[in-house]
């Protein structure tokens, strides 16, 4: 299944996304949920 | 099962750089606030990531709209804030355009003919579960889901709220199982997205009748009528491929939602 011509056209298409982005200035962008160790699962 | 983790995190990792603004008939005074940029998940929802757009808009509005109820649009098109955000985008920008995303934030006048109210977080969770729990009736007669501890459940939306990838799929992967000696889910969660940005749903068999695995195009042919050709869909901001099977699509394609949402592209004969 991982050398099927359809999964690796599916992932080639995934990992291009970001192409589009290549212009835009990212360093002005914020994070909208910010990873810092604060952050608590929550798990009872 | 879900196991092509390469796929399972470029999905997850899917984001869309967002530039919002405010509207400019509930700014008060005469300077306009500078555009707020962000950068916010396919998979989430507006009321989940946009708490920082609020706050900084809020600081321009006057005091008695602060309070109201917030909804957003995209050049005028009032955006559903039950839809996940990467359905949104794929819905208005069908050919992955138009880069950053333009989004109005309002405080008032909200459009209660077009949008439902989603805009808390707890609403945005308990319409999450249903759909969870709908998808899980499809694929295993609601068995799983329902085996499950109210501490799974939280876990799967902690997991999307905190984007967390491996806390979310540590308990998501036992909804991606078929059970028992099965290879295949009972039916696939799958709605089929229209411009308009209604959807509709269909009982989906991932095999034929010979038992073999059926693919994206076999769907497509399903959903073609003599006038209008079905020839593909677009879900996470990709053209998916024909002969992807419809087991490895749910399995691997679906949002948190545990359904798939596709963008329909039809061709009129």
């Amino acid at each position: 299944e991982l050398s099927q011509e359809w999964r690796l056209h599916n992932l080639d298409q995934l990992k291009r996304r970001s192409e589009a982005w290549k212009d835009l200035d990212l360093e002005k962008y914020e994070k909208a949920v910010e990873m810092s160790s604060w952050v608590k699962s929550g798990e009872a | 099962m879900a196991n092509d983790r390469e796929v399972l995190r470029i999905v997850w990792e899917g984001q869309v750089p967002v530039c919002f603004q405010a509207d400019p008939d509930e700014v008060v005074g005469l300077q306009q606030p500078e555009d707020f940029y962000l950068m916010v998940s396919r998979l989430s929802y507006l009321p989940l990531v946009t708490d920082k757009v609020k706050k900084y808009f809020t600081k321009y509005i006057s005091n008695e709209l602060q309070d109201g109820e917030i909804w957003f649009d995209s050049n005028g098109t009032p955006l559903k804030s039950h839809y996940p955000i990467g359905v949104l985008y794929d819905l208005l920008h069908p050919e992955d355009d138009g880069l950053p995303w333009s989004i109005t934030i309002h405080f008032s006048k909200f459009p209660e003919d077009i949008l439902f109210k989603f805009s808390s977080k707890e609403l945005v969770e308990s319409h999450f579960m249903s759909c969870l729990k709908e998808a899980d009736v499809l694929k295993h007669r609601g068995q799983v889901v329902s085996a499950m501890q109210k501490k799974d459940h939280n876990q799967l939306w902690l997991g999307l709220v905190n984007d967390k990838f491996d806390q979310f799929w540590a308990v998501n992967r036992r909804l991606m199982e078929p059970v028992g000696e099965q290879e295949c889910f009972k039916h696939i969660p799958v709605r089929f997205y229209n411009e308009d940005g209604t959807y509709m749903q269909k009982l989906i068999s991932p095999i034929n009748e010979a038992g073999q695995k059926r693919t994206l195009d076999d769907l497509l042919n399903d959903l073609s009528t003599p006038s209008r050709q079905a020839v593909g869909v677009r879900s996470h901001g990709v053209k998916i491929h024909g002969d992807t099977p419809l087991q490895w699509m749910s399995e691997h394609l679906s949002y948190p939602d545990n359904f798939l949402h596709f963008c329909m592209i039809y061709e009129n004969i």
